[in-house]
C-alpha cells in the first residue's frame, strides 16, 4: 500500500462516497444474479469524462480494498496514455499496489481486451463498455430493446447475422460480437475481439462490466454458459494468424496487433497483450 | 333407411326486421321422400318457393320448422335443419353440391381450375382432374380457347356450362339444380340433359327447378308443384 | 390434404376489453341494443365483450363488423398485441386445458412465434422494410428457434414462390416492392413456420381491386393446399363471401350473428346483419 496515501487524503477511499458504493456494489449483486442482464445505476461524476472507462472505473473503485492489486490495460497495454492514467487515479484515490503482470493483480480492469494468460477464481476481470445493449444496431428504441429483451424475443438480432451471411458469406460482425449469456440473455462482451470471447465460457473468474456514460452494469459470473450467436451451418470464427508471429517474442497462438513500418514498407505483429509479450521474452532469457 | 332423403313438414318464413318484423311465407307442408337415383323436379309460378326449398335442404336457408334428414356417407343419417355446421361443410365439400343460376367467379382462376378444383379437393390429383374437367368441356361444347381463361367475361350460357360441369364432375350423392338449362339453346338443352340422365343412372339424387314443365318431364319422375306443395308422381 | 373437419384449432371464451375504470353497469349498459361502446355511467369503451367461438381446422372463419364493432380489437387480443381485460383463450393442439391468457409475457411471445401468423393491413406493419424479402420470412423462421441459413433460405424460397413472387426477388427490399407484393411478403411471412392458425386484418383492403384478387386468390389456394385454418377480419362483404365458410358478425363489441356465410348472407336473421347486408351495393 502506498505509503503516501495517508498525507494526501483529501477524498475518500476510492474516491467515490460510500453511499456511491454501496449502490453500485448492489447493482453488481443483482447483475451477477442474473447473468447477461443489464442492470441499471446512477452513474456519478469523475474526474475523467465520460466515454473513457468511467464505467469501469466506478466499478473498481466500488469493489477494492486496501489489500487489493491492481492492474490496467487498454488494448492488452498497460503503457499506454490513457491506462496509465487510470492506474495513477487508482492508485493515488485508495493507495493500493499497482502491477503489471496479469497473474500478481487481483483486479484488472480493461479496455478492449481480455488478458492471454486464464485469469483464475481469485481474479476479478472490469471490463469498460461503450455500448451495453447489443440489440442497438438493430433497434434503434430502447423501449423495443428491453422488451424483446424481457420476452427473450432476439428474432431480430438473429435476422442481422442472416443478413450478413446472405450478403457476405459469413457472420461479418468484427467486435461486440452478441453471445447468449446463460441460455436467457443476449449480451454485447464489449468491443473485445473475437479471439477473446471463448474466454467467457465456463471461465474460473468473474466477469463485470461497467457503462458509465449509458448508465449500465452488468455481469458474467464464473461457470456461466456463454455462447457466441452462430448458425448451425455458419460458425463462429476467431480471428486467423495463420502465418503470423509477434515480432518481438515470436508468439504464434496470441491475438496480434498490426504494425507498419514507414521505413520499409513491411507490415509487422506485435502480440497485443503486452505482458504476456514480457514474460514470454523473460521466459526465452532464462532459457 | 333406405331413403336418400327425407323432408317432413317443411316449413320456412322470413322475417323482416327492418320492416317491424314483417313475416314473408316461403314456403310450407312440403314433404316428400327420394330414393337413390331419383329426380324431384320442382314447378310452379316465380316467388311460390322453389327456390326456398331448395336452399333450405342447402341450409343456405335455416328452415322455420320441419325435417331433412339425408342419409349421408360420411356420418350417416343427418337432420340437415339441425345439423353442426361443421357437418354440414363436409357434407358440402364432399357429397352436396348446388348448381346455382349464377357462376361463383373466382378472380383469375381459370375455367379449368374451377371445375377441376372440385376433384382435387377431394384427393385426385391436379392432371386427372383437369382432364376431366375437358371431357365435359368438350361434351358441353365448350370452345378449347376458353379452357384456361378467366370466366369473368364469358356469356350468360358459357358461364352456365362451366357451372354445370363443376356440379356434376364429382358425381355428388345429392345434386340440387336451381334451373340448370335457363340460358342455353335447345340443342344444348339436350346435351344437359343427357348428362343428368347419366348422373342419375350412376346413382345419384337430383332435386331441380324448371320453368318447362314439359322438359322436366323428361327426366324427372317426381314432381313438386309449388306453392301448395304438392308432391305426385309422374305418369 | 385430409381436413379433420370437427379438429377445433382455437377456442376462445368470454374475451372482453375495456377501455376506462369499469363500473357494474358498462356491460349492462353498452352494446347493439343501445348502439353504443361507451358505458353511460363511468365512460368506460367497452371495445369487446363477452366474445365467445371455436375455429376449426382448414376453415376460413370470418368476423365482420364496421368501426367500432370491435372486430380489430379480437384479433389483436388473440394475436397478444393487446391484453385481453378478460376471457380465455385455448389452443388445442397445444394444450385444450391451458388458458393463454394467463401465460406469462415470455411464453406468449414464444407461442406467438411458434403457432400463430399475422398479416396486417399495412404491409409497414408486418414487415420490416429495411430487410430483405427473404430477410422478413428468416425472421419469422428464426424466431421459432431455427438457425439453419440454408434450410432458412429453401424454405424462403419455397414461400416466395407459392405466393407468385419470383425467386429472384429474395434478396431484395419489399419497400421497392408494390403493395399488392408486399402483401404477398406478408402473407408468406406469416405461414412461414406452419401455424396452427394465421389472423388476417383488412388484408385486402386499401389495394386496387385488380390486386386484392390476387391476394384473396391466393388465401383461398393457401387453405386448401395447405389445410390452413384463418381467422379474416374484415368490413367487407364482398371479401367475406369469397373468402369464408363460417362468418361471425359483430356489432358494438358483441356477437350478434354466426353461422355458414351463405347463411349469414342470404338468410340473415338479426335486424343488424340483415341491415349490413341490404347495404351491399
Amino acid at each position: 500500500m502506498n505509503k503516501n496515501f495517508g498525507e494526501e487524503k483529501k477524498f475518500n477511499f476510492g474516491f467515490l462516497d460510500e453511499n456511491s458504493k454501496r449502490e453500485i456494489r448492489r447493482k453488481l449483486l443483482k447483475a451477477a444474479a442474473l447473468p447477461g442482464y443489464q442492470v441499471p445505476f446512477a452513474s456519478r461524476e469523475l474526474p475523467i469524462a465520460r466515454g473513457w472507462g468511467t464505467g469501469g472505473l466506478q466499478i473498481t473503485m466500488s469493489i477494492i480494498g486496501e489489500d487489493d492489486i491492481i492492474k490496467v490495460i487498454d488494448q492488452g497495454s498497460d503503457d499506454v496514455v490513457n491506462a496509465v492514467n487510470l492506474r495513477n487515479l487508482i492508485a493515488r484515490t485508495t493507495g493500493v499496489e499497482t502491477t503489471l503482470k496479469t497473474e500478481e493483480a487481483t483486479i484488472i480492469q480493461t479496455r478492449h481486451r481480455i488478458p492471454e494468460k486464464n485469469m483464475t477464481s481469485d481474479q476479478i476481470l472490469v471490463l469498460q463498455v461503450p455500448y451495453p445493449e447489443p440489440l442497438r444496431r438493430v433497434e434503434p428504441s430502447e423501449e423495443i430493446s428491453r422488451q424483446m429483451h424481457a420476452e427473450k424475443d432476439y428474432s431480430l438480432a438473429w435476422l442481422d447475422l442472416y443478413e450478413r451471411v446472405v450478403k457476405w458469406g459469413e457472420i461479418t460482425i468484427g467486435s461486440q460480437y452478441p453471445v447468449m449469456v446463460n441460455g436467457r440473455y443476449i449480451m454485447s462482451p464489449s468491443p473485445i475481439p473475437r479471439w477473446d470471447i471463448p474466454k467467457l465460457n465456463n471461465a474460473d473468474t468473474l466477469y463485470l462490466f461497467g457503462a458509465g456514460r449509458e448508465k449500465r452494469i452488468y455481469a458474467v459470473p464464473p461457470y456461466t454458459d456463454v455462447k457466441p450467436l452462430e448458425f448451425e451451418d455458419y460458425h463462429f470464427r476467431v480471428e486467423n494468424f495463420d502465418g503470423k508471429r509477434c515480432l518481438f517474442c515470436g508468439s504464434t497462438d496470441s491475438y496480434l496487433d498490426e504494425g507498419y513500418d514507414s521505413e520499409s514498407g513491411e507490415k509487422y505483429y506485435v502480440c497485443s497483450d503486452s505482458a504476456y509479450c514480457r514474460e514470454r521474452i523473460k521466459n526465452d532469457e532464462e532459457l | 333407411m333406405k331413403h336418400i332423403l327425407e323432408v317432413n313438414n317443411l316449413v320456412k318464413n322470413f322475417e323482416l326486421k327492418l320492416l317491424n318484423n314483417k313475416i314473408i311465407r316461403g314456403c310450407e307442408n312440403v314433404n316428400f321422400r327420394l330414393e337413390k337415383g331419383d329426380f324431384l323436379g320442382i314447378y310452379g309460378p316465380s316467388g311460390t318457393g322453389k327456390s326456398t326449398v331448395m336452399k333450405c335442404i342447402y341450409r343456405t336457408y335455416l328452415p322455420t320448422s320441419g325435417q331433412i334428414i339425408y342419409n349421408s356417407d360420411a356420418l350417416g343419417a343427418v337432420d340437415l335443419a339441425e345439423a353442426d355446421e361443421q357437418d354440414i361443410i363436409k357434407l358440402r365439400d364432399n357429397e352436396i353440391k348446388y348448381l346455382t343460376q349464377f357462376l361463383q367467379i373466382i378472380p383469375r382462376v381459370s375455367a379449368q381450375d374451377i371445375v377441376a378444383e372440385e376433384l382435387i379437393k377431394k384427393g385426385f390429383n391436379y392432371d386427372t382432374s383437369v382432364k376431366r374437367a375437358h371431357d365435359l368441356f368438350r361434351r358441353l361444347d365448350i370452345p378449347e380457347e376458353l379452357w384456361d381463361a378467366y370466366p369473368a367475361t364469358f356469356s350468360g350460357g358459357e358461364k352456365q356450362r362451366i357451372n354445370i360441369a363443376k356440379s356434376v364432375i364429382s358425381k355428388p350423392k345429392l345434386l340440387l339444380l336451381d334451373e340448370p338449362t335457363a340460358s342455353l339453346n335447345k340443342q344444348l338443352k339436350k346435351k344437359v340433359l343427357g348428362l343428368l340422365k347419366e348422373l342419375k343412372q350412376e346413382g345419384t339424387t337430383m332435386i331441380g327447378i324448371f320453368h318447362n314443365l314439359e322438359f322436366m318431364r323428361n327426366i324427372a319422375e317426381h314432381e313438386l308443384m309449388m306453392p301448395d306443395s304438392i308432391v305426385k308422381a309422374v305418369s | 390434404m385430409m381436413r379433420n373437419y370437427k379438429n377445433k384449432i382455437l377456442t376462445v371464451k368470454g374475451l372482453s376489453k375495456f377501455f376506462g375504470e369499469r363500473c357494474p353497469e358498462c356491460i349492462d349498459k353498452t352494446g347493439p341494443e343501445y348502439n353504443t361502446n361507451q358505458c353511460p355511467v363511468c365512460s368506460t369503451i367497452v371495445a369487446c365483450a363477452d366474445i365467445s367461438f371455436d375455429v376449426y381446422e382448414g376453415e376460413i372463419l370470418g368476423i365482420v363488423g364496421e368501426s367500432g364493432s370491435g372486430k380489430t380489437t379480437i384479433s389483436r387480443s388473440l394475436y397478444f398485441e393487446e391484453e385481453a381485460s378478460s376471457g380465455e383463450m385455448y389452443l388445442n393442439n397445444y394444450d385444450p386445458a391451458l388458458n393463454i391468457f394467463e401465460l406469462s409475457l415470455q411464453k406468449k411471445r414464444t407461442l406467438r412465434n411458434k403457432m400463430l401468423g399475422m398479416v396486417y393491413q399495412n404491409p409497414h406493419q408486418g414487415l420490416r422494410l429495411n430487410f430483405t424479402a427473404g430477410g422478413n420470412i428468416a425472421e419469422k423462421i428464426l424466431s421459432g428457434g431455427h438457425y439453419h441459413v440454408g434450410k432458412i433460405r429453401e424454405k424462403a424460397s419455397y414461400l416466395l414462390d407459392r405466393s407468385e413472387i419470383s425467386v429472384k426477388r429474395m434478396d431484395d427490399f419489399p419497400k421497392n416492392f408494390s403493395g399488392g407484393m408486399q402483401q404477398r411478403v406478408q402473407i408468406a411471412k406469416a405461414i412461414a413456420n406452419d401455424p396452427e392458425i394465421v389472423f388476417m386484418d383488412e388484408v385486402s383492403s386499401g389495394l386496387d381491386v385488380s390486386v386484392q384478387a390476387r391476394v384473396l386468390d391466393l388465401i383461398k389456394q393457401l387453405q386448401r393446399d395447405l389445410n390452413m385454418t384463418m381467422l379474416v377480419v374484415s368490413h367487407d362483404l364482398g371479401v367475406i363471401r369469397l373468402l369464408t365458410d363460417r362468418t361471425i358478425v359483430v356489432k358494438n363489441g358483441r356477437i350478434v350473428e354466426k353461422g355458414l356465410t351463405d347463411q349469414i348472407l342470404e338468410d340473415p336473421q338479426h335486424e343488424y346483419t340483415q341491415l349490413l347486408v341490404n347495404s351491399l351495393l
